[in-house]
């Protein structure tokens, strides 16, 4: 029984090894995509889903411009905004993604509030879907750790939010280094997701806005701190999704949210389903600057005017009103 | 819980360890523990169902056999040659009753269970009929006095849940797996390493071959009234190969775990796609399945003693009764209707000859029936893979009258988005596959090749299969690979 389980060990320990290399080759230049594809998991490392997404929207928010306006949001405000960044030098434009969650949201916000002191105003723009996203083992891996931890920038959540990520994704996991090496690996980022998924639970909170209350009034309370506007609007909709948003809406009347913007869910404006292509985003063939610049107008463009003294349609985008 | 799953080589390494860590006179009690572990991980439903079949076979067996004792008691008395013969013959015909009405309580439960009818539900169904062909035999193994009753229940429950065998076999029978956990088994060197090249080799069949074949045609046989007969006759084909490598990767996987624990289990496939004909295919394919229903079935029935018309009958009953035990629904009637016509022609053609398959016979000869065996079997496997029977027709409309080879090569339809990079590393494991075979089948044994080696290429070749099998794990995981396809009959 000795002699076999020593050389069982001694087999498994050459095997180790061997693994141990290829899995290192795996996160390295010319064997990255041959091992990925030995692995089926090449399309985990090509499709760049998560942190290449979100990490350029970190150094924008820190990066030092002389913008003293924030636009942010999920993937709908960044095919609204994002675009027109080049017609708006005063406003930095970094509509992300709603799998960032709202914690996420706070993160970017706060970093750019501290690269930006002169900050004036901050617009959050999200789907009512946006604001229910928390830590779930779909995108969550991907869009809530990865970026955040591999800038350092994931420290900025309150240490109950890391134990209930941690919860999810396993301690370890949190780890730069471990994340790094998740992150450009193909088959670690492969086996890695495919285990959350089979065995771990998303974080359930109860409410289910009271992340979103929790990070956007946190958001809230270090504009009020720094006297900055802080404004939280709908992002357009199509009709598809009205159902599924007059039941988010009992969830939001409940929420803290719905006491410092009453108006949000009055402000939606749905469009018909034709013109989008998911029932969330705008068909990417319509999404043509004077669609946008109209769609812009029909859905913000009062509030945007009324709401601050120094942001106006025409500050955004002089183009329109030439 | 099943082999292929991430708990289970923690849970079957654990067990190796401490099992051998135990006096060789409570290791059963410490089987008995793992088998309820691994039950009840496919749900309290199936562990109740077993606990069933386990209390009236076990039930059945011991008054089987008490009924006998009676009789022997009786006959220590002074009695006349007639009396004693009187007495005799009522005993047997209470020991058959007893046999029979326990036998049918048997059968009853496991179509009660089987139609998924009751409390079992779905979870009790899994497995079920493995365990239950166990227990019958047993039964009748008591019966036909080849063994005797086990008097210690949990020896007994031990045996018929045994976790290796439990969800796809083989079957066991009482004069092997049962002796073994009677008598106590030791750790031997040898059966460790076999076992260890048997897991390896299972799961490297399973994960390299049967999963991604399964993730090849899966498509294939959806909306099969659109698939070109070219395509769906390539999906059978490939059916074959994949089930092939499934059950026999199942099976081998199991072999080598009771190897590691110390008990010895006979095959359960000798490269069954090199049978020269439907006979030797029995004799390959399936072994345990076949040697019970040859042992239970039609033996019992008369087998050849009750001349050549009666040994059709028998062989047809037999397949027919091979065919309802694999599952629900017409198409597997007529699947083991068709293999016993095939088992009557075969024995009509070959009267007066020598049997086929011989090793004198002519290399060519032999291909030829090899390859015309094959597509004998082929052609039965459709009746598995269709939906339904109706299905059958379809799939064999399609392919003599709608074939359509030069659309489906041209459009790419026969590997439907499965990608040609994909499919050509399969094709060279399926390559890889035929030739293990080929040497086992030449030598005896994968392990009798790999021992002439030198150690130092003979773990090189090791560390290079386990290295394949974990990369090809990783390259299925995530996607739908196929749990064994045996664990639903």
């Amino acid at each position: 029984m000795k002699a076999f389980i020593k050389r069982t060990l001694f087999l498994l320990l050459i095997l180790t090894t061997v693994l141990i290399i290829l899995d290192l080759l795996s996160m390295t230049g010319p064997f990255r995509t041959p091992i990925a594809k030995l692995t089926g998991s090449e399309s985990y490392i090509s499709e760049n889903v998560g942190a290449d997404e979100i990490r350029p929207f970190i150094e924008k928010a820190a990066g030092a411009d002389k913008t003293t306006v924030l636009f942010l949001g999920d993937s709908v405000c960044r095919q609204l905004f994002n675009r027109q960044q080049e017609n708006a030098p005063g406003i930095s434009m970094i509509g992300s993604n709603a799998a960032i969650t709202p914690a996420g949201q706070y993160i970017l916000a706060k970093t750019y509030i501290d690269a930006h002191p002169d900050t004036s105003d901050i617009f959050l723009f999200m789907r009512p879907d946006s604001l229910t996203k928390t830590f779930d083992t779909d995108y969550g891996y991907q869009y809530t750790v990865m970026p955040f931890a591999e800038t350092g920038t994931i420290g900025e959540l309150d240490p109950d939010t890391i134990e209930a990520m941690e919860k999810v994704y396993g301690k370890p996991f949190m780890n730069p280094v471990i994340v790094r090496m998740i992150d450009r690996s193909g088959p670690d980022r492969k086996l890695y997701l495919n285990l959350l998924k089979e065995y771990s639970t998303p974080y359930e909170p109860d409410p289910p806005l009271a992340l979103a209350d929790r990070y956007i009034g946190k958001i809230k309370a270090l504009c009020d701190e720094k006297g900055i506007r802080l404004h939280l609007h709908p992002c357009p909709a199509f009709e598809s999704g009205r159902d599924e948003d007059e039941r988010l809406r009992a969830d939001y009347e409940i929420s803290e949210l719905s006491r410092w913007f009453p108006d949000y869910f009055e402000e939606i404006v749905y469009y018909p389903d034709e013109e989008s292509y998911d029932g969330v985003h705008f068909d990417r063939d319509l999404v043509k600057d004077e669609y946008i610049l109209r769609v812009i107008r029909e859905c913000y463009g009062s509030f945007l005017l009324a709401e601050s003294g120094r942001i106006s349609l025409a500050d955004l985008y002089p183009g329109l009103y030439r | 819980m099943n082999f292929t799953s991430i708990r289970f080589l923690p849970f079957f390494f654990l067990i190796f360890i401490l099992y051998h860590q135990i006096p060789s006179g409570y290791r059963y009690l410490f089987l008995l523990l793992s088998n309820i572990l691994f039950i009840l991980s496919w749900g309290p439903g199936c562990a109740l169902t077993m606990l069933i079949i386990i209390a009236i076979t076990w039930a059945g067996a011991m008054l089987t056999e008490r009924a006998g004792e009676a009789r022997t008691e009786q006959a220590g008395e002074s009695r006349t040659e007639r009396e004693e013969k009187a007495r005799t013959e009522r005993a047997e015909t209470r020991r058959k009753a007893v046999f029979l009405t326990f036998l049918l309580i048997t059968v009853a439960a496991f179509f009660v269970f089987r139609l998924k009818i009751g409390f079992a539900g779905v979870l009790g169904s899994v497995g079920l009929s493995f365990y239950s062909l166990q227990a019958i035999g047993y039964m009748a193994d008591v019966y036909m006095k080849k063994t005797k009753a086990e008097g210690n229940i949990l020896k007994y429950a031990a045996y018929v849940s045994f976790f290796p065998t439990v969800i796809s076999g083989p079957i066991q029978r009482s004069t092997g797996l049962l002796k073994e956990i009677r008598e106590g088994t030791a750790f031997s060197y040898e059966l460790a390493r076999t076992g260890v090249l048997m897991m390896l080799s299972g799961y490297l069949q399973k994960i390299l071959i049967a999963d991604r074949i399964h993730l090849l045609i899966e498509p294939l046989f959806s909306d099969i009234a659109l698939k070109s007969g070219a395509a769906l006759l390539f999906g059978c084909l490939m059916y074959g190969i994949e089930l092939y490598a499934d059950f026999a990767g199942y099976s081998l996987i199991a072999i080598g775990a009771a190897n590691l624990l110390g008990f010895r289990l006979d095959d359960n496939f000798r490269r069954p796609y090199f049978a020269a004909d439907i006979r030797d295919f029995w004799r390959r394919w399936h072994i345990s399945l076949s040697s019970f229903l040859r042992d239970y079935v039609y033996i019992p029935l008369g087998g050849n003693r009750k001349g050549t018309f009666r040994k059709y009958v028998n062989l047809m009953i037999t397949f027919l009764v091979s065919g309802i035990w694999h599952g629900n629904g017409f198409k597997y009637i007529a699947w083991g209707i068709l293999h016993g016509l095939y088992q009557v022609a075969g024995s009509i053609v070959s009267r007066g000859r020598n049997p086929v398959g011989n090793s004198g016979s002519f290399l060519f000869y032999r291909l030829i029936k090899c390859f015309f065996t094959f597509l004998l079997v082929e052609f039965g496997w459709i009746f598995f893979r269709a939906g339904s029977l109706r299905d059958v027709f379809l799939i064999c409309r399609r392919i003599l009258f709608n074939f359509g080879l030069g659309a489906t090569i041209a459009d790419g339809s026969w590997i439907n988005g499965y990608g040609m990079p994909r499919f050509l590393l399969l094709a060279v494991e399926i390559v890889i596959f035929f030739i293990a075979d080929h040497l086992t089948e030449k030598h005896g044994s994968l392990q009798a090749v790999l021992d002439k080696r030198p150690p130092v290429i003979r773990r090189a070749l090791y560390i290079l299969a386990a290295t394949a099998l974990i990369t090809g794990a990783l390259y299925n995981y995530g996607t739908d690979p196929s749990t064994f396809i045996y664990a639903q009959f």
